[in-house]
């Protein structure tokens, strides 16, 4: 039994045909890896899923619910969380705040006081127990991504999106994050991470789909994946495009 | 939280709000000093209606719609109707609090410049629906009186009191209601959406429908803070209230107090008004509104973040903080 | 209402002059917006600004109104230039509320300077007298005031100037490039700053000129502004915010229905139109109806 089940979605921007008959399931508590070229409909996919914007074609379900034309704020509290790829949080909010937001609003936590002890529990759980108190504004690169996840969870989300959490990292910020998401993953959360970079892609995913130019072009386990043809040539055909259209 | 402490602060500023002008009212008997001051609380509470929608993210231009509807609805409520002007101060504002709703639905997708234009298009609306397709009922261009909301056979002093003190309770009432509210989650959804629309609603927050709450409620408090002056102060109201002007002062009232804060609009108030009163016998009502536009303009470009931070170092200077746990910046 | 081809055509006369005023007003509220990313509601003021100046120099100096408009829109130029510079460049990254927040302000400085002056010596409207103000052309069907032929002229020609100054020159490649990509103009090279100020200056002087073509078929006070400015917001939206074409084409479209509008529909609902309109557009189309870009 699938917790997400994405079929024959499709999604057009003017010109541009962003997703095209896009298929894939994703088990409870699973890692699944999304990857592709710049452009491929990456982060297209997961604002489709998280309502951000509706599919022109396609239904999305999420375990047992159907997702596609609901609004964000209903599928949040579904159980789809997600994060986003330039760090947005609340910046008038402190770091306990921004994911108080999520607990009390998609988490159904009943009161405030059981909201804040929590995302302090949260925050502990990312590594930013001790920036609590302190505005998003003044954090770094890594503690921000590490605030994203952190909202995320506290939406009690069931299945995470995480779209490139892992860029500008360096190697041992990989590293640590890489283990995050294993802890995220043995909570029983399942997983579909947009990633580029390889390491975290072979080490961490049970499975990877691949999307070029708005298709999915293969799905299998990272060893199937990285002897794919159809990928190796989506990759090393050039890299697509400069821009971010459509993603 | 520090829920608890931002109460027991609210209290007190609430007590120190009442006690003051009450104390201020045993000294001094001049009209003048009276009336000025029951203009900075009814319009308090109308800034403070203005500043409630602000922290939602929805800066209004058309705020006179509240203002106007509030009193108009009240005044028909009272003179047509035959309610009590003490009741029909707290029925009017159901109108523009209905308004509030229904143009908060109309612009629930639009941000700053869009949201401000549709606003104030809004209010020009209602003016010419006031001027015209309800001019049987509001005497069109001319108005109407409104009925005292003193007893009749007061003296006039007494009356100058009575208006004074029931002011300044609702003006202090307003302050708790929308400090509560701001401090509970409501608030929490407000500051999210402000911030960011997207993200609040990957985190669950139902970004229309807390846009939509935050204009009725702000509807409701700013039609009775125009009920209030029709029945105190001006006794009359007319479709001049759809201007520009009265758009416009909640915005310069709040901006003064610093934004985002439930004390800030009564500050600001204060200040201007007070300003105002002064400039006004000094240099004149147009070189009062330059300044006032200037100060504006300067305090817009010097401190380009907002002067919230310059207030909230203030007030924790003073030694009232918010949450221990939070650190609010604009 | 007896509608005959006379009635008819002054209907469409009207709407096509007050149409080329919109035009003017609506072009340089959409050349700011599109340059600078910069929604300025004080625009209305700057259009006052113009009308007042011209007035004075044709009220107590004798100038020729139709001379006097270069001189308004030079000044009021200038007056852009330097509100760009003091206000609207120190505000560039902060919120986009501080925009709004400025523009109130400049509404209260120019509405009150203007009525510091204008009140106490004046009434409480003017209007600009042109030596034409009598001279008709007679064609028959209506009479054509000189006054309005001039207008169009004027409007248009400065029109055409505008095309030529955006497409002709290297200002102008510098105007639709940073409008079109500010981040791509800058690393061209190309000096934005300038380009802002310029633009400013540009968007102004087009209000000036507005303002004293306004002035001349209208009374005004230095309130008058508001109103055509808003109306000029609601045709940008609909035209496509930052897209010249459609400031001009809406301007014009507007000036039409608004003319017949009120024909119909009597005067208090002429101002209501334009936001019946907008509201109208925002809630169906928020890109408006053309694409952005010069």
């Amino acid at each position: 039994m699938s917790l997400l089940a994405v079929r024959r979605v499709s999604k057009r921007f003017g010109g541009l045909q962003a997703l095209s008959e896009i298929d894939f399931d994703i088990g409870p508590g699973e890692i699944v890896g999304l990857i592709g070229p710049n452009g491929a409909g990456k982060s297209t996919l997961i604002n489709a899923v998280t309502g951000v914007y509706p599919p022109d074609a396609g239904t999305i379900h999420f375990d047992g619910h159907e997702l596609t034309g609901l609004a964000a704020d209903r599928i949040a509290r579904l159980g789809v969380g997600r994060t986003f790829q330039i760090p947005q949080p609340f910046g008038s909010l402190s770091c306990l705040e921004n994911v108080v937001v999520g607990l009390l609003f998609a988490g159904k936590v009943a009161s405030v006081e059981a909201a804040a002890a929590e995302a302090r529990a949260i925050l502990e759980f990312v590594g930013l127990g001790d920036k609590a108190a302190l505005a998003p504004g003044s954090l770094t690169i890594v503690d921000l991504r590490k605030l994203e996840l952190a909202r995320a969870l506290g939406t009690g989300a069931r299945l995470l999106l995480l779209d490139e959490i892992n860029t500008g990292l360096t190697a041992a910020e990989i590293t640590e994050a890489i283990r995050l998401i294993e802890r995220v993953k043995q909570r029983g959360t399942a997983i579909l991470m947009v990633e580029h970079l390889v390491r975290v892609i072979m080490g961490a995913c049970e499975r990877i789909i691949v999307l070029d130019f708005g298709r999915k072009i293969a799905e299998g386990t990272p060893d199937e994946i990285a002897r794919d043809p159809a990928v190796i040539r989506a990759y090393l055909g050039g890299q697509k495009g400069g821009g971010d259209a459509g993603r | 939280m520090g829920a608890l402490r931002r109460l027991r602060r609210e209290l007190i500023v609430a007590a120190l709000m009442l006690g003051l002008p009450l104390l201020l009212l045993t000294l001094v008997r001049e009209l003048f000093v009276l009336q000025v001051l029951t203009f900075v609380f009814i319009f308090a509470i109308y800034a403070q209606s203005w500043n409630l929608a602000a922290h939602s993210g929805q800066f209004s231009l058309g705020h006179a719609t509240f203002l106007g509807l509030g009193s108009y609805a009240s005044i028909i409520a009272a003179s047509r109707l035959g309610l009590a002007p003490a009741v029909a101060l707290f029925v009017g504002p159901i109108l523009p609090a209905l308004a509030g709703f229904a143009i908060g639905a109309l612009c629930r997708r639009l941000r700053e410049a869009y949201f401000g234009m549709v606003t104030f298009g809004c209010t020009a609306i209602v003016q010419v629906l006031v001027v015209e397709q309800f001019g049987w009922l509001t005497n069109r261009w001319d108005g109407l009186d409104a009925p005292r909301l003193a007893p009749e056979g007061l003296p006039v002093e007494r009356v100058a009191v009575l208006n004074y003190v029931i002011s300044l309770a609702l003006m202090v009432a307003t302050y708790l209601v929308v400090a509560a509210i701001i401090r509970s989650r409501i608030g929490l959804a407000f500051v999210a959406i402000h911030d960011n629309e997207t993200v609040a609603a990957a985190a669950g927050v139902s970004v229309v429908r807390y846009r939509l709450l935050a204009m009725g409620v702000a509807g409701y408090i700013g039609g009775v803070a125009g009920a209030l002056n029709g029945h105190t102060l001006t006794r009359h109201i007319s479709p001049g209230v759809f201007g520009l002007e009265d758009s416009i002062w909640p915005v310069l009232y709040s901006i003064a107090g610093g934004l985002g804060t439930p004390e800030g609009p009564i500050l600001g108030t204060l200040l201007v008004r007070v300003f105002w009163e002064w400039a006004l016998r000094r240099i004149g009502g147009f070189d009062s509104l330059i300044l006032i536009g200037l100060m504006l303009a300067l305090v817009v470009t010097a401190l380009p973040r907002g002067i919230y931070p310059v207030f909230a170092r203030a007030t924790a200077a003073l030694g009232a903080r918010l949450t221990p746990n939070s650190v609010k910046q604009p | 209402m007896v509608l005959d081809a006379g009635t008819l055509l002054r209907i469409l006369l009207w709407g096509l002059v007050s149409g080329s005023v919109y035009m003017l007003l609506a072009t340089g509220i959409t050349l700011i917006f599109g340059v600078m990313k910069v929604v300025n509601f004080a625009h209305g003021e700057l259009m006052m600004t113009g009308a007042f100046v011209t007035f004075i120099l044709s009220h107590a100096f004798g100038l020729n109104p139709y001379v006097g408009v270069f001189v308004s829109m030079a000044a009021v130029g200038v007056l852009g230039i330097v509100i760009e510079r003091v206000g609207f460049r120190r505000l560039r990254g902060t919120a986009k509320i501080n925009e709004i927040f400025f523009s109130i302000a400049l509404i209260l400085i120019l509405q009150n300077a203007l009525a510091r002056i204008f009140v106490p010596r004046f009434r409480e409207y003017v209007q600009i007298k042109t030596p034409y103000a009598t001279e008709v052309l007679d064609l028959g069907l209506i009479t054509l005031r000189y006054d309005f032929v001039i207008l169009l002229v004027l409007a248009w020609a400065t029109l055409l100037g505008l095309w030529v100054v955006l497409y002709r020159t290297g200002l102008g490649r510098d105007v639709r490039g940073t409008s079109q990509n500010r981040t791509a103009a800058m690393l061209m090279g190309i000096r934005v700053e300038r380009v802002d100020m310029l633009t400013f200056g540009i968007g102004a002087a087009l209000g000036a000129l507005a303002g004293s073509l306004y002035g001349i078929i209208n009374p005004f006070g230095p309130y008058a502004g508001t109103l055509p400015a808003i109306k000029a917001f609601a045709v940008i939206i609909l035209g496509g915010l930052g897209s010249v074409r459609g400031a001009v084409v809406g301007g014009l479209l507007y000036g039409i229905v608004e003319s017949v509008a009120t024909f119909f529909l009597g005067g208090s609902w002429r101002d209501a139109i334009a936001f019946v309109l907008l509201i109208v557009v925002l809630l169906t189309r928020p890109q408006g109806l053309f694409r952005e870009g010069a």
